[in-house]
Parts: structure tokens; sequence; C-alpha cells
């Protein structure tokens, strides 16, 4: 058996500690790397379940609406959808959502293009 | 190289060729850092809100089909086609008015049928991608049956029923409670002489002469009335622009009577022997019979002349006798101030008749009664007048 210098131990020694710190530095980038994606992917899927949700919420206001005898044209629906909006955690898909004739007539979601109208009697807000 | 250091350089081999092989198959599976749930997501976006909203759109197509035909049927007195008891013409928007009776006919609409009738065939014009059938209606609600629908899209397919079952605020079986109104008008008033007197004790409110916005009350001599009848339950349905009508059904009845009416208004004055006798003219009479008599019992009696005078006592002995006369009904104005005996004039709306019978005695009191001619039927007498 060939028994080894002091410089081969040496080597051997510095090879040792060069995959160690390789390694490490490899794995710090992976996890990084991995970390980074998943809190991306995790923030997607919420984006989209919260806007699948808008929409769905929107929807069930139009249905609500159309059950209620509001005149929704079938061909708006799309657009009513799509422009609907998030304000104070509330779905506004039209001027129906509005319920004090402040925000009916300031339209803060500013989805109505100021058509809304507040009917005192009622207390409704109507879409002119 | 000695044996350890050639083992380690394998071991870093080793270490990045699984480090590769670990790469390669987290990008190729998809455990890896894709977004959770892209599928469920893209099914839900891509099929099931598609199917939501097109659920909705035809939802809102079906209501104002079934607006339309509410409004159509109510302005055609419930009828698609012309009545068999035929029409008469309307005023304002309304061209005709469909009869729901004459004479002894009854011409109710059958709703279940022609609602079913025309929705078939609105439904094939406005949705005709879509297949709907069975149509009917149940309180306020309009119910069809539609073929499953699916909606398709690259992630999958989303099967759905399509039934339609739409809460209107207005329910058709309203017919029912205007036919049964309609009934209890036309047996309670067809008969009578004062019919707008009777039509106005016996209708409900929402019962309006020819117009529900300007009432316009028919004439007395008008037998064929027309309503317009505002939904009992104050039913609304969708009329444009965010606006909501309370239908308003027109209605026409036919209350020509069956039988010749009783005579009313009846006057007899005295003057040379001779009794002028006046009375008020019946535009539907074909003519009418004048009975006259001595018996002083018939002075409490009305009723068919036959059933009046059956218990009048015969025998000679009794000294009482029964006479009548045929008088026609004369349909325009004659009516000179010297008037000639047992002829009959029309001055304005009553008519006047001059009888002169020799057989009878100036001083004696005797007992007349008028009774109108239709059909050669006799209508009862409605009370007997004393000279």
């Amino acid at each position: 058996m060939k028994s080894l210098g002091k410089k081969g131990m040496m080597d051997d020694l510095f090879d040792f500690f060069y995959t160690i710190i390789a390694g490490l530095f490899l794995l710090f980038f992976i996890s990084l790397a991995l970390t980074g994606g998943i809190a991306e992917s995790q923030q997607k899927s919420i984006d989209q379940i919260a806007g699948f949700h808008q929409k769905d919420i929107a929807l069930n206001h139009l249905a609500v609406q159309v059950e209620e005898g509001t005149n929704i044209p079938a061909e708006e629906v799309d657009s009513l959808i799509a422009e609907s909006n998030l304000w104070k955690e509330k779905v506004i898909t039209g001027c129906w959502d509005y319920q004090s004739s402040t925000d009916c007539l300031t339209d803060p979601a500013q989805i109505t293009k100021g058509l809304c109208n507040w009917v005192e009697e009622e207390e409704v807000c109507f879409r002119k | 190289m000695n044996k350890k250091a050639t083992m380690i350089h394998w071991i870093i081999l080793g270490v990045l060729i699984a480090l590769g092989v670990f790469f390669l198959a987290s990008k190729w599976s998809n455990v890896g850092i894709e977004v959770k749930g892209q599928w469920q997501l893209d099914f839900l976006e891509q099929n099931y809100l598609e199917a939501k909203k097109e659920q909705l759109k035809t939802e809102i197509v079906a209501r104002e089909i079934v607006s339309e035909i509410a409004l159509k049927l109510a302005s055609q007195s419930g009828f698609i086609e012309d009545s068999p008891c035929g029409k008469v013409s309307g005023s304002g928007p309304v061209l005709d008015y469909n009869l729901w009776n004459k004479a002894e006919e009854n011409c109710f609409p059958d709703i279940i049928k022609n609602v079913a009738e025309l929705a078939d065939q609105k439904f094939k014009e406005k949705l005709p991608q879509k297949e709907y059938s069975d149509f009917k209606f149940k309180n306020n609600f309009f119910l069809a049956t539609g073929k499953n629908q699916a909606t398709v899209s690259k992630v999958g397919t989303y099967g759905y029923n399509s039934d339609l079952a739409l809460n209107l605020g207005y329910s058709f079986e309203e017919y029912d409670l205007l036919k049964s109104q309609a009934q209890i008008l036309i047996n309670s008033c067809k008969n009578q002489k004062e019919l707008l007197s009777c039509l106005d004790q016996q209708k409900q409110v929402y019962w309006h002469y020819s117009s529900c916005e300007k009432e316009q009350k028919p004439s007395s001599a008008e037998r064929i009335i027309s309503f317009c009848v505002e939904s009992p339950n104050l039913g609304t349905v969708q009329a444009g622009n965010n606006s909501k009508k309370i239908i308003q059904y027109h209605i026409v009845l036919d209350f020509t009577p069956g039988q010749a009416l009783a005579v009313t208004g009846i006057k007899v004055a005295k003057s040379n022997g001779k009794h002028q006798i006046t009375f008020e003219q019946d535009t539907l009479a074909e003519g009418y019979r004048l009975h006259y008599t001595n018996w002083p019992e018939v002075a409490s009696k009305s009723g068919l002349s036959a059933d009046v005078f059956s218990n009048m006592p015969s025998a000679e002995g009794f000294g009482y006798f029964h006479q009548s006369v045929e008088l026609s009904n004369p349909q325009t104005d004659n009516c000179p101030s010297e008037k000639q005996s047992n002829t009959i004039y029309l001055c304005g709306k009553e008519l006047i008749y001059l009888l002169e019978d020799n057989t009878l005695d100036k001083d004696k009191e005797y007992w007349f009664g008028l009774a109108s001619v239709k059909e050669r039927k006799e209508s009862e007498i409605a009370a007997f007048i004393q000279n």
C-alpha cells in the first residue's frame, strides 16, 4: 500500500472542502430559486382564484337583478362581468350594487360612467 | 491520483448528475413550481363560468319572450287567432277585440295551449341554437324543458341541464279568474234591461269600460261591451328599458239577451174613453203585446201572461175578460201632436199607444200590462198598471 504524502493529503482535503462549499452554494441557490418560484406560483393561484371569484360573484349579482326584473340586455352580460370592480371588498357590477345615495351618485368603483340615479322613495340605485 | 481522490471525483460527478436529473424531472412533471390548480381554474373559467353566463343570457332572452307572450295574449283577449265567437273593431292600439261569448255560446281561450304554441314559435325564432319544449306555467313560474347543453374548451367539456323555471311575478292562471268573473257578469246581466247599472254593481273594480287609462262608459243601447281589465294581482312584465307594465287584458262580452226583456216605465192615462199607454222602448224587441183586463187580482201579479191569467176565474158569472193587442216596435222617430187611435208612435225614447176599445167602459177600472216579443216569445210582465 502506497502511503500519501503531505501534499497529496492537503490536495484531498482541499478537494473535500471545495466540494462541500460548492454543494452548499448549489443548494442555497436551488432552494432560493424553488422558494421564490413557489411563492410566485402561490400568488398567481390566489390571484386567479380571486379573479374567478369576482367574475362568479358578478354573474350572481346579474342573475339576481334579472330575477328581480331589471332589464339587462343579454349582449351586455359579458361586458358587465368584465368591467365589474372590487370596492370595499364588494363586487360592483352596476348601479344596483350601491346601497347609499352617496355611493350611487359618486360611483366610487368607477364602472357606471355616471349613469346611476338614486330613487329616494324606494332607496334604490337605478341605471338611468 | 490515488483511489480515495478518484472516489471523491466520482462523488462530485454523481451529485452533479443527480442535480441534473432533479432539474429535468421538475421541469417535466406537474409537481414543480408551476401554478397550483391551473387546470381546475381553467376549467372553472372556461367551462363552468361560460356555462353560467350562457344560462343567464338564455334566461334574459326567455324572460323577454314570455313578457311578449303575456302582453300579446292580454291584448288579444287570450287568443292567438280569431275567436270562434267573432271579433269587434277596437280603438287605440288594439285593432280588434275577440269576443269571449256570443248568444248562448262561450268561447273562452285555451291559455295553456296558446301559451305553449306562442312560446314554441318564439323560442325557435329568438333562440334557434337551443332546443326547448314542454312549455307550461304554474303559479308565477314559467317552465320549459331544455336539451342538455355543454361548454367545450381545450381543458375539457362541462355538461349542464338547461331547463328553465322563470319566476315572472305574473301568472297566466289569472285567465281562469277572469273567465269566472266574465261568466258571472254574463249570467247576472245578460237578461237585464238596465245593463250598465247591472255591470256597475257586478263587475270588479279592475274591470274598466273600453280603456284602462281613459274609461269610456258605453251607451245604454250597447249590448256588446269591451273591457280593459287590469291584472287582478297587479302582475307586471318587462316592457322596454327598465320599465315594468301592469298586464291589461282586453276582453269583449256579448250581453245580447237570450230572451225578451220585461217592459218598464209603463204609464197609463185615460181621456175621452181612450187609454194612452206610454212605455220605454226596447230596441232589441221585435214587438210588444199589450194585455188588459178587468180582473183586479192581476194588480199584485207579474210573470208570463199565460201563467198570470191561468188563475183568472173564467166562468161567465164573474164577468172577467183578458184582451191582448200586438204592437210593432217602430225604429224611426214618429211623434205627431195629433195621435191616431190604435197606432204606436216613437217619441224620443218612449213609445206611445192610444188604445181605443169600444168594449171598455169609460167609468170602469182596467189593468194594463206589457210584454216585449222576441223570436215569437213573450217576456214576463213586470207589473199591471191601473188606469
